[in-house]
């Protein structure tokens, strides 16, 4: 097979990849890695260039994902950090562990923040239960008056601000895990290339 | 760990810095650059982590690149440190030369 044919197969893959992935000046990119494949052909070094370069679809990921992690860093909103986490707990754990405990914590505050309408609409229903026989306690709604429990529920209408509190707390807990989830994503801790 | 797990650590904590080192002393392209550290075995860069750096370094305006036309062959993409760029490589270098004296000294048995 020739150099010229090698080249073409790496680049019919590559090219596909950074066009998939979206990546911004992909144009470019490819056109500086064929220089580089071309510039090791002339010196017989192409065989050398290629496996350094690998596989070109993990090539093409490692300008997307960093292009990707700081893009979720810069915008800085649960959504994108959610999708960049989901995009990137294929291939790294860290991003896959942030991604459980982010999207747990944003759940919980959702959760929480619910309860702020919830006591507005049904007071009676939405509160704190204390179920001192069971030794269990309540914080949430119930969806009718018959299964409320005999005790009588604690927090009246300091239910908002206590809802409010832990809704924030934990949506900016979770906002620090992921960012803390990208940032061990960042250039010198993502995936090692040959150097 | 391996040693040679830590061996690309610890050329992957270098590279930026080398990068901008070397393009802080002369623009150049990607195969140029290559070329200048091709006698350095050990610091070791390859074309596989070299142009992802180099594309991230651009993006985070550390460094510009400018494709510029060549006698022969297609245009090349050649890279200049920026003055961000420059003042980023001044406090890496200050952080380098106080980490190494410190390594040095545990090293020699001083600490």
């Amino acid at each position: 097979m020739s150099e010229t044919t090698d080249i073409e197969r790496f680049f019919a893959r590559f090219e596909t990849a950074l066009k998939t992935l979206d990546i911004e000046g992909y144009a470019d990119i490819a056109e500086e890695i064929r220089n580089h494949l071309e510039a090791a052909a002339a010196e017989g070094r192409l065989d050398e260039a290629l496996a350094e370069l690998g596989d070109p679809n993990d090539y093409a990921r490692a300008f997307a994902d960093e292009a990707r992690i700081e893009r979720a860093m810069v915008h800085d909103n649960p959504r994108m950090t959610l999708g960049t986490l989901a995009i990137l707990s294929t291939r790294h754990a860290a991003a896959a562990i942030g991604l459980m405990f982010t999207g747990v914590l944003y759940l919980f505050a959702m959760a929480f923040a619910a309860m702020i309408p919830f006591e507005l609409i049904a007071p009676e229903l939405t509160g704190l239960w204390i179920e001192d026989s069971r030794e269990i306690f309540v914080f949430g709604l119930y969806t009718s008056a018959a299964e409320l429990p005999a005790e009588a529920e604690r927090l009246g209408w300091m239910v908002i601000p206590v809802s409010a509190v832990f809704a924030l707390g934990l949506f900016l807990i979770g906002n620090t895990v992921g960012r803390l989830a990208l940032k061990l994503m960042k250039p010198g801790t993502s995936k090692p290339r040959t150097l | 760990m391996t040693i040679d797990k830590w061996k690309t650590q610890l050329r992957k904590g270098a590279a930026e810095l080398v990068v901008l080192a070397l393009l802080g002393r002369q623009p150049s392209s990607g195969v140029a650059l290559l070329k200048r550290v091709e006698a350095f075995a050990a610091i070791g860069l390859s074309g596989g982590a070299l142009y992802p750096l180099l594309n991230r370094l651009e993006r985070e305006g550390k460094i510009a690149g400018e494709w510029q036309p060549r006698e022969v062959g297609r245009p090349e993409k050649a890279y200049s440190l920026t003055v961000d760029g420059q003042a980023w490589l001044t406090a890496m270098q200050a952080e380098r030369n106080s980490f190494d004296a410190e390594l040095k000294q545990i090293l020699e048995g001083d600490a």
